[in-house]
């Protein structure tokens, strides 16, 4: 995991499991580590590892979904503010609107498989 | 409208795609480091979104500004495979660009895209902006979708493609 005063984004990692991390995640030490957790516990842990590394419009959305339930989840533990939790909520409802009606219906009941 | 001439007509933004020759002073110097300018070349100022946040093609329109369309020599569009964390664009992502203002960001590409190494491709940089913050409601900000011109770029066969 690498710091990058450069990025725009808070966070990305790339299929090869390089994590950088940017400037926006340090918005407060529970975000930081909500979003570390996002790329590292999920998209590293859950998806890289186990080869369940989507790139397709639906699995690309359908993960990001898992990652903010995975955080959502996790809120307490990250010691999360409600407002940050309910901009975790928003960002969910936005790649949750890009799935298909039968991948919210997997999400909805905590499958993130296509 | 050509692919090398993409200016958005109603007040002459333009987005232009170089090859930077110097990468940025980060940790990982490999990889192929481009640089995204938006440049006013119309005679009255304009909002846009300086963020020029990278994130999947197919994610929500408000959760990215730039996207790329890489395509090797046979046409073949190249794979979106990095995850990205990010949110919506904040007020102060906002900036008022004067009539021959630019604003850009750095950016390594083969850090999002399946790009193979010692492959030349023809990669096209895309800013999509739709987004207005409630306090710039009002304000001549930007919306669109604007293409830059097509960019040779390859990825040197000593950089370890992504896998």
């Amino acid at each position: 995991v690498l710091y990058s005063s450069a990025l725009r984004e808070e966070g990305y990692i790339t299929r090869n499991r390089q994590v950088r991390i940017g400037s926006r995640a340090f918005r407060s030490a529970g975000w930081l580590a909500s979003t570390i957790a996002h790329e590292v516990e999920v998209h590293v842990n859950i998806h890289a590892i186990t080869g369940r590394w989507y790139t397709d419009p639906e699995g690309s959305a359908l993960q990001e979904v898992e990652a903010y339930d995975y955080e959502i989840q996790n809120a307490q533990r990250f010691g999360l503010s409600s407002a940050e939790v309910t901009e975790l909520r928003n960002r969910r409802v936005e790649h949750y609107n890009n799935l298909p009606h039968d991948y919210q219906a997997k999400a909805d009941t905590g499958i993130y498989t296509l | 409208m050509e692919a090398t001439d993409m200016r958005e007509e109603k007040n002459e933004l333009e987005l232009i795609l170089v090859r930077e020759t110097t990468p940025p002073s980060e940790p990982s110097q490999e990889g192929i480091h481009c640089r995204v300018v938006l440049l006013n070349r119309g005679g009255c100022p304009v909002w846009v979104n300086r963020r020029l946040a990278v994130n999947h093609p197919f994610s929500p329109l408000h959760l990215r500004e730039v996207d790329f369309l890489i395509r090797d020599a046979f046409g073949r569009v190249a794979e979106f495979v990095a995850k990205v964390r990010i949110g919506l664009p904040q007020r102060e992502d906002f900036i008022e660009l004067s009539p021959g203002e630019v604003v850009g960001r750095s950016i390594d590409v083969s850090s999002y895209y399946d790009l193979e190494a010692g492959e030349a491709y023809d990669a096209q940089a895309i800013y999509e902006n739709y987004f207005v913050p409630k306090e710039l409601q009002g304000v001549p900000v930007w919306t669109g979708r604007l293409v830059s011109h097509s960019l040779k770029i390859a990825l040197q066969t000593d950089t370890p493609a992504l896998v």
